[in-house]
């Protein structure tokens, strides 16, 4: 299918199933993104750069899937983006896309950062201009390169705290989807955004906030997701404001 | 022509627009230039790393000021294509392509502090390199992050440079800072990929992205004080 007509198709669907969709796409980039985690970090033996390497040479096709996952885990939410821009387009089209912006600057620096988990592979590997290193010495370059990787990630969680709190604030704001849901999105993306700038800052404090964290960001985004999934939008009231936003911007 | 109305989205687009650029230059000039300029010393990878293992947290803190920059370009970035997308709407948005891809390639290049400060952690497992090889390590990722800025550059430079001609056509702001607003978008993306292709070519310094800045905080000060006027009828 071309892309203009995948757009055109998107563009036309009912408001429901675009909530629909997104709500798959979003739940979709949880579990992916959840399994690449765990495959990620069951190869990491804290402090320990030989069995680090021992456990990826051991699990190399699990470790490959990872970073694969990862990769559908951000294309999942790339989709999930559009259609919830489109979605929440009616509340304020401004806003919106400058969530999708946020979103896009996020998915791009996580992609980018698999680079670093794949590099173990190559440091591993036994590419002959490699032996001039020792093999301690690769070892320690294969486990210095997924902790990176662990703080990249960190980076593009800014932008996705920045995507989640902007989507709260035009839940809030619309007449269509639950306040609560907005209000859980909002404090998710504000825990994204304080964990993110606090690990850069100060990782042993990132630490100790961390549970306070992941609690209502898994609060927020499973809230969204669920409704999404499982009611979708008002439809009736979603028709009324993405009219009442046509007519004042003909009409301003 | 629907360009002699200003909808009061951009009224409001071009103040932002107005504080940004110049918020944006402040915590751009407090990372590179306060921080790093001044940790980093050229042909001497052990110096540096003393630098940064004695100042970390200032480090850190460069690392968490190049992030709140390039937040502030992408909302710098949105603000542009609201004020502009009434002029070309096409055009606007490839503008702001090319600047978001600009952020992406900053947040990757700034990766690499974090790679200096893992070498410098004195963490058991880096043992098995000697100190002096942790250090060159650690300057090596220092100047990957500075090829990494470059490329950012470009595209900093060709979506500021369509951002431009986008000014100049709506004539919203004098014509003049405009078309400067082009000549030195340009001459950034061309003068750093000239410097890439012919390194040689460094020794001008950072005298070539002095335009760029002059129209970056002119533009910032005229948006911020005087806002946009809707253009006379032609």
């Amino acid at each position: 299918m071309s892309t203009a007509v995948m757009t055109e198709r998107i563009a036309e669907a009912s408001p429901r199933s675009k909530a629909r969709t997104a709500g798959f796409f979003w739940l979709m980039t949880i579990l992916t993104g959840g399994f690449a985690m765990f495959a990620g970090v069951s190869v990491v033996v804290s402090g320990d750069a030989a069995a680090t390497a021992a456990n990826i040479l051991a699990h190399e096709p699990l470790f490959r899937l990872g970073i694969a996952t990862n990769l559908v885990s951000t294309a999942c939410y790339l989709a999930a983006t559009l259609l919830v821009y489109d979605l929440l387009k009616p509340v304020n089209r401004n806003v919106s896309l400058l969530a999708a912006f946020f979103s896009l600057a996020g998915c791009a620096t996580g992609a980018l950062s698999f680079v670093f988990q794949l590099a173990p592979l190559a440091v591993l590997g036994g590419g002959e201009y490699l032996s001039v290193f020792t093999i301690e010495q690769r070892r320690a370059l294969a486990y210095l390169s997924l902790r990176v990787n662990a703080q990249a990630s960190i980076i593009s969680f800014e932008f996705f705290g920045l995507h989640c709190f902007l989507i709260g604030c035009l839940i809030l704001r619309s007449t269509f989807l639950p306040r609560l849901v907005g209000v859980l999105m909002t404090l998710a993306g504000l825990g994204w955004l304080t964990s993110s700038l606090a690990n850069l800052l100060s990782p042993p404090f990132a630490r100790y906030l961390s549970y306070y964290i992941v609690v209502p960001g898994a609060l927020g985004e499973l809230s969204l997701t669920i409704w999404l999934l499982l009611v979708g939008v008002n439809v009736p009231r979603w028709n009324e404001q993405a009219g009442a936003a046509a007519e004042w911007r003909s009409h301003p | 022509m629907t360009l002699r109305t200003i909808e009061p989205a951009q009224h409001t687009a071009a103040r932002v627009i107005g504080f940004l650029y110049l918020f944006q230059m402040a915590t751009a000039v407090f990372g590179q230039s306060y921080v790093r300029d001044q940790m980093i010393v050229r042909g001497d990878p052990t110096k540096t790393a003393q630098n940064i293992s004695g100042a970390e947290r200032l480090f850190r803190l460069s690392i968490a000021g190049d992030l709140v920059t390039y937040t502030a370009v992408i909302v710098l970035t949105w603000a542009l294509y609201v004020l502009l997308r009434p002029v070309d709407k096409n055009l606007a948005l490839l503008a702001a392509f090319f600047r978001l891809a600009e952020t992406a390639v900053l947040c990757v290049a700034t990766v690499n502090s974090l790679v200096v400060l893992r070498l410098l952690s004195g963490a058991d497992s880096l043992k098995t390199f000697e100190a002096r090889q942790l250090h060159s390590l650690a300057t090596l990722a220092l100047s990957a992050q500075g090829f990494g800025m470059s490329v950012g550059f470009i595209l900093l430079g060709l979506g500021s440079t369509v951002f431009a001609y986008l000014l100049l056509k709506s004539r919203y702001v004098p014509r003049a800072m405009a078309a400067w607003g082009i000549f030195s978008s340009l001459l950034l993306a061309i003068g750093t990929l000239a410097i890439l292709v012919f390194p040689g070519l460094g020794a001008v310094g950072l005298a070539y992205m002095m335009p760029m800045g002059i129209y970056e905080v002119g533009l910032g000060l005229w948006l911020l004080v005087k806002g946009i006027q809707a253009p006379s009828v032609a």
